[in-house]
């Protein structure tokens, strides 16, 4: 069965229900509706970036779901993508946060994991400053705040 | 800042796959990216006594953020353990509390009872089972680890099953059950009990497993010795999900018992044992029906081995991926058939090739090369070369007698190569970075004759320090425990700079603690011996003034001198990889 998508831009693409139904959001709302012919709109989400969540979710199409066990030490690793997802990954940074704005949105959790980490790449091993230079962020810190934060991460060790 | 970055979930997300290092830096951004950040900081915590005031007022600040807290030297107990009370992890890994701080421990896990999943509790002080009690009481535990306890009180032990519903794993380290107690557990008990280790356990702890229907893993070091009859009864009636089994010393390796064993154990996924035990189990056709699920096994005492159980082990079964302590003879590969463990991804094995049949190097590098799953590669016990000392009689692994055509091994992390036979030549590890681009560990050693250092291993050294930072970014970031030990012999005046940039440049966190006083009073002076290698940390800074404590051996037979730079940071990769394939 097909479901079809409608993006901001108003363009639709037509995808197998199975593909859509990665995004939990979409599949919520199948199953209030119930089996519709009806687009489904998704205002959050542009045209181009909602072409790539496609492509994304029709290469995982057959991945195992997967299960949230909150007992778990929820900090991971970054250095494990997997090569199709890196070359996918491979897009300047305005689209790199719009894919994971589209992921959070459509609650694609496997995706928006892959973006976070993507940016948890970047970020590892940058000055703050080099940070800020990256992502635009201004520093609102005053000189002693700052100071405050260095002298306490110090005492902060976790092995 | 990008829209994506103002949201706190989003930047909450970011973090969780960074490290603490990169925590800290983050928490130097911006303001929100420190809110987001600094709860991360302080997620897990290790806390030493020691420091000025200000260190336990900044962890009470942080406190409530505390989830995996490790606890060192007893009196840093009775400073804290009222400030938790969301703890998920707590580790006690000073070895020697007294009794009266035993209460505040009790208090801690106490106050954390409706959180707590993790618990490891490692002292040697007397067998009180206070602390043990509070630990029983947890509803949410699902991890527990226990040393040196007595345990007297039945009632104990009925709560425990009662409300420890969700246990996945059990380890018991010097524990008695003593004769008050009866571990007859009607019905089943531990339902989510996968993975129990019973180590030096005295009492009928062979009765809990009877409990434990769904388990899957089992671990028997020494303790009291079972008997063949109690174990098979236990393993064909009642925990008949077992696929991992290591044992030790317990009473299972008689001639004959173990036999028995093995044809009524569930096909094994992992197994680990003495070697004569599990020699005889790999010979005989009968536990042939092991081979098809076997995935790891590991062998003690392997010098009782002749290599041809092993050779038949790596061509029977497809599904191994880890094989250690195995002896392997060039002569029994070259006319037995091929290896079919083409997932083999660790291997450690004494492989001998007979001096006069060189030609043999190759037909050994081309078998291993088939391996292209390997991670990591061992093919030089210490032990068994340490015993004579021979550069002849191992594989050689050198360009031109074999190694290049280990290219194949595109997935190489660890290499380990033993006794070096000559000297190593700047092609040769050229080659090496080039064919291997994963490499992160090397280990070599080499027989220092006449006290001349080998030309050659100046390459060696320059490949193990590239190696060494790499290595250090890579267990940084991913939070693994790795053990790794390069051996650098000789170091100028220039490459201990190296070291010491190196070292600064990727902020090593770490201490190793040395074991000879004398070479840390000799070294700290900043004078440069050439036949040593010195490597220091200091916790914060690597100041090349303050320097370099070293831990080195020095064997009795022969002048072996050897560093080692342990980056311990959580659980090894082997272990996690394998915790998923049950």
């Amino acid at each position: 069965m097909t479901i079809t998508l409608t993006s901001l831009d108003n363009l639709e693409f037509k995808v197998d229900k199975d593909v859509a139904e990665r995004s939990v959001l979409i599949k919520n709302m199948i199953e209030d509706v119930g089996e519709s012919d009806s687009p489904i709109p998704l205002p959050n989400v542009t045209s181009a970036v909602l072409k790539k969540v496609i492509e994304y979710c029709e290469h995982h199409r057959h991945d195992p779901v997967p299960v949230q066990d909150e007992s778990d030490d929820p900090r991971k690793r970054s250095n494990d993508i997997e090569e199709w997802d890196m070359k996918f990954m491979q897009v300047d940074q305005e689209m790199l946060f719009e894919i994971i704005l589209a992921a959070n949105y459509l609650d694609i959790k496997p995706l928006l994991d892959v973006g976070c980490k993507t940016v948890a790449n970047i970020i590892k091993g940058k000055t703050p400053e080099e940070i800020r230079k990256v992502f635009n962020i201004v520093n609102d810190f005053t000189p002693e705040e700052e100071a405050q934060i260095r002298k306490e991460n110090e005492w902060a060790e976790d092995r | 800042m990008e829209l994506a970055l103002s949201l706190p979930e989003i930047r909450g997300n970011i973090c969780r796959f960074l490290s603490l290092r990169d925590h800290k830096t983050c928490a130097l951004v911006s303001r929100v990216w420190a809110e987001s950040v600094i709860p991360w900081i302080w997620y897990s915590v290790i806390h030493h006594p020691g420091g000025p005031p200000e260190k336990l007022a900044v962890l009470h600040k942080h406190s409530a953020s505390v989830r995996v807290l490790k606890v060192g030297k007893h009196r840093t107990l009775i400073d804290i353990y009222e400030w938790f009370e969301n703890l998920q992890v707590l580790h006690f890994i000073y070895l020697n509390y007294q009794t009266e701080i035993l209460e505040y421990a009790a208090d801690l896990i106490r106050r954390n009872r409706f959180s707590l999943r993790r618990i490891h509790f490692h002292f040697s002080a007397n067998k009180d089972s206070a602390v043990f009690r509070e630990a029983l009481l947890c509803p949410l535990l699902k991890h527990l680890s226990f040393n040196n306890v007595a345990i007297q009180e039945q009632d104990l032990m009925e709560s425990f099953i009662k409300t420890c519903t969700r246990l996945t794993t059990l380890s018991l380290k010097n524990v008695t059950f003593e004769e008050t107690v009866h571990l007859m557990f009607s019905g089943q008990a531990f339902t989510n009990l996968e993975q129990v280790k019973m180590e030096y356990v005295r009492g009928p702890y062979l009765d809990i497993l009877r409990a434990c229907q769904n388990l899957k893993a089992l671990t028997i070091i020494k303790g009291d010795p079972v008997s063949a009859s109690s174990f098979l009864e236990v393993i064909t009636v009642h925990c008949r999900q077992l696929c991992v089994f290591s044992y030790s010393d317990c009473g299972l390796d008689n001639d004959g018992d173990f036999e028995k064993i093995a044809m009524a154990l569930p096909p094994m996924k992992r197994l680990q044992g003495s070697t004569k035990t599990i020699r005889d189990f790999i010979s005989s056709s009968v536990y042939s029906r092991h081979f098809e699920n076997l995935q790891a096994i590991q062998l003690h005492d392997f010098l009782l081995d002749d290599g041809t159980n092993s050779q038949m082990l790596l061509s029977s079964c497809p599904n191994l991926r880890s094989c250690v302590g195995v002896l392997l003879n060039a002569e029994d590969i070259e006319s037995g058939p091929p290896w079919v463990c083409q997932r083999l991804e660790h291997l450690e094995a004494q492989i001998m090739v007979h001096p006069e049949r060189e030609q043999l190097h190759l037909v050994v590098c081309r078998q291993l090369s088939q391996l292209k799953e390997l991670r990591i590669l061992r093919t030089d016990m210490e032990w068994w070369s340490f015993g004579t000392r021979s550069h002849t009689g191992i594989l050689s692994l050198r360009l031109g007698e074999g190694l290049e055509l280990l290219a194949s091994l595109s997935k190489l992390e660890y290499f380990n190569v033993g006794l070096l036979r000559e000297e190593w030549r700047s092609e040769e590890v050229e080659w090496m970075t080039q064919a291997w681009p994963n490499l992160v560990f090397i280990y070599y050693d080499f027989n220092e004759e006449d006290g001349v250092y080998p030309q050659g291993c100046k390459q060696m050294d320059s490949l193990g320090f590239k190696l060494l930072t790499e290595a250090y970014e890579w267990l940084s970031q991913t939070a693994l425990h790795f053990d790794f030990v390069t051996n650098q012999m000789y170091i100028q005046k220039y490459t201990l700079n190296v070291i010491v940039e190196t070292l600064q440049a990727t902020q090593l966190q770490n201490c190793y603690h040395c074991s000879n006083k004398d070479a840390q009073t000799t070294f700290s002076s900043g004078t440069i011996f050439p036949s040593f290698v010195s490597i220091a940390f200091n916790i914060k800074n690597i100041d090349p003034g303050s320097l370099w404590v070293c831990q080195w051996q020095e064997h009795q037979v022969h002048n072996r001198q050897e560093f080692a730079i342990r980056l311990a940071c959580g659980e090894s990769r082997l272990d996690d990889a394998n915790k998923t394939r049950y």
